[in-house]
């Protein structure tokens, strides 16, 4: 527990009702941001992380109160006062005229405004981790993530439908349009980009950072492998959905895509991380932990 | 106790919630108002004769497209002159935002397995007196030579980019009012371009001609409807 800091009343001491007034001000910006994410963002495949990234976040920050409220020292006022007049005006704009991503962007930079008056820089470098990991709640613009990830899906069908030809399943594809035998498979929806790989790259850093209590060097290995293994979960996507549909018909690969593609995906790309870390681990030299 | 500075940062976060709910724009402008793109879209015009309408590059309505169009009409027209068959969609959003807007042709048609041959940003006469900001496009897959002209509608504004799309998002999220959407495109599978091309430039006005009068603003916006004789 902190100390009660005899110096200053300004002390860190928790809880008090000195809170509430910052509390009821960052409610009164999250609650129609948290909405409308809710309604816009997270009933869609590229936003569907969002839930999970901030309870977990929420989670991960609240392991870490101890940690934080030892070193917490009050946050210099024209810092903050810096921060509130970067984000505020970014939230107040995004919000009104309906860019998602300065409205959680303002959001996310008054809530550390805020967590960083309480607690100072110190603590708050101490749980980097679970502050950037919140950051993944802020939405990158639709259309731009859909000119980034469009040539990353025609690369993924294109390796899937290459890789299943070589074992002579008889396949050809158009686009992100596969016909296998009699069948004609839309793998995602045409228009739009890579939506898992926002989610994929946020639930492997969690995996990253829970399991892993690992050295800054290796945490980054690990990282930089991120964005490949989302790619590769996206290739055994369509291979599991190829096979079932030559197999099966297309009745069941089509149930097992809409019931269970985004269990699939997110199990496929929890697993690669999973075996990359062990068999690293297994050559790595004793010790290398830091 | 309350200390000042906490009540500073609190009261400053809601005078920003304030702020931006005033701000937030109420008000629609929806063009099409209470009608359906299905009625006013004609089915018959002078100098074309409809078809069936198979082979559409089209959204589906369901997943992404569900919530992107709240209505996607489709209709083939032949001309009895030299046989081009023209290819119409509609795809119409009631609302226009951030997360949900329409998407435009060149971005979805290589997910297809077209590739862009060309595109360029022009105008399509409507009479003799107006024109629409249009787009033209070649898309080759295969065998198939796909020659398309397309605009968008935005509130009273026809964007022929993403960009001026989305700049006019913000003009009408700033004026106060959220627009609705329509993307209007028309196709013809030929390898003789400029044919098709000739033949679509015919096919845009008699589209229009055969619409009624107080229909017309739905696909082109109030200013340009008033040119078309």
């Amino acid at each position: 527990m902190a100390s009660p800091s005899t110096s200053t009343l300004r002390g860190p001491s928790l809880p008090s009702i000195g809170f509430w007034p910052v509390v009821l001000g960052l409610a009164a910006l999250a609650i129609p941001t948290i909405m409308s994410l809710g309604q816009q963002v997270w009933s869609k495949e590229s936003g569907a992380h969002g839930p999970i990234v901030l309870a977990t976040g929420i989670w991960l920050v609240w392991r870490k109160r101890q940690e934080m409220l030892s070193l917490a020292e009050p946050g210099k006022p024209w810092l903050i006062a810096l921060g509130l007049i970067v984000s505020l005006p970014f939230y107040v704009f995004g919000r009104a005229y309906d860019f998602m991503i300065l409205e959680a962007g303002g959001l996310y930079g008054a809530c550390m405004t805020s967590l960083y008056a309480f607690v100072g820089l110190r603590a708050m470098m101490k749980t980097w981790f679970p502050l950037f990991y919140m950051a993944f709640l802020i939405p990158p613009p639709g259309w731009l993530m859909d000119q980034i990830t469009s040539p990353l899906k025609l690369f993924v069908s294109k390796v899937a439908t290459d890789g299943l030809q070589l074992f002579g399943i008889p396949i050809t594809r158009q686009g992100v349009t596969l016909v296998v035998a009699q069948y004609q498979l839309l793998v995602e929806d045409a228009c739009s980009g890579m939506n898992s790989l926002i989610g994929l790259v946020a639930i492997s850093l969690f995996y990253i950072y829970l399991l892993r209590n690992a050295s800054w060097k290796y945490s980054l290995f690990l990282i930089c492998l991120v964005i490949p293994i989302a790619i590769l979960a996206n290739v055994i996507r369509i291979v599991i959905l190829v096979l079932l549909t030559y197999f099966f018909g297309n009745a069941v690969a089509q149930g097992f895509l809409h019931e269970t593609a985004g269990m699939v995906l997110f199990g496929t790309s929890l697993l690669l991380v999973f075996v990359i870390d062990n068999l690293i681990s297994r050559f790595r030299p004793a010790g290398a932990k830091a | 106790m309350i200390s000042r500075r906490n009540l500073l940062i609190g009261v400053s976060c809601v005078a920003a919630a304030g702020t931006a709910g005033q701000l937030k724009p109420q008000r629609r402008l929806s063009l099409l108002g209470k009608k359906k793109m299905e009625a006013i879209i004609p089915r018959a015009m002078q100098g074309w004769t409809s078809a069936s309408s198979e082979g559409f590059v089209k959204p589906k309505l369901q997943g992404l497209a569900a919530t992107l169009y709240s209505e996607v009409v489709e209709r083939s027209f032949i001309s009895p002159d030299d046989g081009a068959d023209v290819m119409l969609l509609v795809a119409y959003g009631g609302t226009q935002g951030d997360v949900v807007q329409l998407h435009r042709p060149e971005v979805c048609y290589p997910a297809l397995g077209f590739s862009i041959q060309s595109k360029k940003a022009g105008t399509v006469s409507i009479s003799n007196l107006a024109s629409v900001p249009a787009v033209r496009i070649v898309a080759t897959a295969g065998e198939r030579t796909e020659n398309i002209v397309y605009w968008t509608r935005l509130g009273e504004d026809l964007p022929t980019d993403g960009t001026e799309q989305r700049r006019i998002l913000l003009k009408d999220a700033m004026a106060g009012f959220i627009p609705d959407g329509v993307l209007v495109r028309a196709s013809i599978v030929n390898s003789d371009s400029a044919a098709a091309f000739k033949a679509l430039d015919r096919f845009v006005p008699s589209l229009l001609a055969a619409m009624k009068q107080d229909d017309r603003p739905a696909l082109i916006g109030t200013k340009r409807a008033k040119a078309v004789i």
